[in-house]
């Protein structure tokens, strides 16, 4: 994907997928081209070996250890060494928990590699997570709507439909999420859509797991989308959020221990212990829920003013890599 | 026999068989299940009965059953004693061959049904037209307090031709197993991986639907934690009859991927 480079953009970026792997990441390159584009950038969207060469504001790996993880390591470290000169700055986004080994490898490739920042997209700050030598090149993100993401909200029906289960858990197979399933068919609804795979690489094509689509799909048919994560760190996985928020389901983040959850998180009436579960969830309040959430997403900031903030580009600002290329 | 069989074919409905040996302290739990799961179907209009088969019980179990067929037989409880302990796959074919509906849910005496779940599952059945569908199955130990582990939980694959992960504690359609020549009697251990094998190469389809279906219990000294070398001998055996030369993965397969459920669809 790329938009016209005409004399109308104020900068120009490239987004990094990995093409194949697990494609959420390849998704969340195209939020942040689309939302790019809303500040008037000119942008890119590509793998590693279609990177053009031209010159760009900035260049963004969605996410480098993924894009690596594509393009084999060895042979992609050196094509992004080779093409670093084109691009004035660079960073990777992350939609991870920053206590785990997923995030930690990013930031080794990202150290290796001399990219600069790691975009946390998320929707809550995880820099008091981190050690002081991590915090330089971390920079958080609010995971906000792009622009078509705001048009499939404001097109949500508000009344409630038939929904045919009550609940859904997507996730692969852990022992704790086991447990946690069989207490919600016992406490909420024998009904629940399951899906808990072995771990494999979620691929957009030919994957034994649910792509996007398919998930969205059974989305819209859930009231409530319940998940833990599969490490005992908190962290509020954006893209589960944004996921319920865009299928009219309302996502229900199971913790540990609700002590765990900053006092600066939002959605805080979206998380809760294992044992609350139940009783919450037959209360019956579904549409109050929902609608709350609706409304604290209408006033969250977008994507685009988000990464416009933090990457220091406005519509005024960054055209100097037509200058250079000048 | 062949005039015995054809008697319910045609006849929509499920008939719940449980092959029994030895399991008087936890047949109640299952039966119970089952019950639940007829008066679920009844609602919907779908008749059901249970058939439990003793495969020759030493323990209590012959005098339990023979009592609560005298008790629940209007209520659609039938069981057939055997005098010799066969297979599993002997038993699975007794319950294909005496079953009075068409589908046959096949529960072994120490699991567990949950009984809200089987209605959409006979549904995915009706609509896919599939051989079997089958769906999560919680695994439990008798003293946990909720399943650790997850059976069943996944679509066929290739990898179904490498190793078993579909239980036979399943939903399926008995006219088709029945065409397909019934569970093979020479397995002694994993006679149900043989038959999903057996479904998939011939070109039918074996689906999963993504609901709890069931609990499974892990019991000691159960026949699944006993039967290693039953296991491995079945295995190779397997491995011989559908995958010989390590090919599976080149060819077609008609049940690959298969998930589905009645408000989606296949997904």
């Amino acid at each position: 994907m790329s938009t016209p480079t005409g004399q109308g953009s104020s900068f120009r970026a490239l987004i990094v997928i990995p093409g194949t792997v697990n494609y959420f990441y390849n998704q969340s390159g195209r939020r942040i081209g689309e939302a790019l584009q809303a500040l008037g950038g000119a942008v890119d969207i590509c793998t590693l070996a279609e990177c053009p060469d031209q010159d760009y504001d900035w260049c963004i790996f969605s996410n480098l250890t993924e894009v690596l993880v594509a393009a084999g390591e060895e042979q992609g470290a050196r094509r992004i060494a080779a093409l670093a000169r084109h691009w004035r700055h660079s960073a990777s986004c992350a939609i991870d928990c920053v206590r785990t080994v997923w995030y930690e490898r990013i930031w080794e490739y990202c150290h290796r590699c001399g990219i600069e920042w790691i975009l946390d997209l998320g929707l809550c700050d995880q820099s008091s997570y981190l050690a002081a030598d991590r915090r330089d090149n971390y920079r958080f993100v609010f995971s906000g709507l792009t622009p078509s993401e705001q048009a499939i909200l404001e097109d949500l029906p508000h009344r409630e439909t038939p929904r045919a289960f009550p609940w859904a858990f997507v996730g692969h197979k852990t022992p704790y999420r086991v447990a946690l399933v069989d207490h919600l068919i016992q406490s909420v609804d024998p009904g629940g859509f399951i899906y808990m795979p072995s771990p494999a690489p979620y691929t957009e094509q030919g994957s034994p797991h649910l792509n996007q689509q398919k998930f969205e799909m059974v989305l819209r048919q859930t009231r409530y989308q319940i998940w833990c994560s599969h490490h005992r760190h908190f962290y509020m996985e954006p893209e589960r959020f944004r996921m319920s928020l865009l299928t009219g389901s309302v996502p229900i983040k199971v913790l540990d221990s609700c002590e765990e959850v900053p006092p600066e998180a939002c959605f805080k009436y979206l998380m809760m212990e294992a044992a609350e579960v139940g009783q919450r969830l037959q209360n019956g309040d579904f549409q109050r829920v929902r609608e709350r959430f609706w409304c604290d997403w209408r006033r969250a900031p977008l994507l685009s003013t988000e990464l416009g903030r933090i990457l220091g580009l406005t519509s005024s600002g960054a055209n100097s890599a037509r200058q250079r290329a000048a | 026999m062949v005039a015995q069989m054809w008697t319910g074919l045609a006849q929509e409905g499920v008939t719940i068989a449980i092959p029994n040996w030895n399991h008087e302290l936890l047949l109640p739990r299952a039966i119970d299940s089952a019950f639940q799961t007829l008066i679920r179907l009844r609602d919907e209009d779908v008749p059901g009965e249970i058939l439990i088969i003793d495969e020759a019980s030493r323990d209590g179990s012959p005098l339990l059953l023979r009592q609560l067929e005298a008790l629940y037989y209007r209520e659609g409880l039938r069981v057939l004693l055997l005098a010799d302990t066969g297979t599993l796959a002997d038993s699975r074919n007794l319950a294909l061959v005496h079953a009075r509906y068409r589908y046959i849910a096949f529960l072994d005496a120490d699991n567990e049904l949950i009984p809200e779940n089987v209605p959409s599952f006979l549904r995915a059945l009706q609509e896919t037209e599939a051989a079997m569908v089958y769906g999560n199955l919680l695994v439990r130990t008798p003293t946990s307090r909720c399943a650790m582990n997850l059976l069943s939980n996944e679509s066929v694959q290739f990898k179904l031709f490498q190793r078993n992960y579909i239980d036979a504690f399943s939903l399926v359609d008995r006219c088709q197993l029945f065409d397909l020549g019934g569970y093979e009697s020479g397995y002694r251990a994993l006679e149900d991986h043989e038959m999903w094998l057996h479904l998939a190469v011939n070109g039918r389809k074996v689906v999963f639907v993504p609901l709890a279906f069931g609990y499974y219990y892990v019991l000691p000294s159960s026949m699944a934690t006993t039967s290693g070398n039953k296991a491995m001998e079945a295995e190779s055996r397997s491995q011989r009859i559908y995958n010989q030369l390590q090919a599976r993965d080149h060819l077609p397969l008609n049940t690959n991927l298969l998930r589905f459920h009645p408000a989606l669809g296949y997904f």
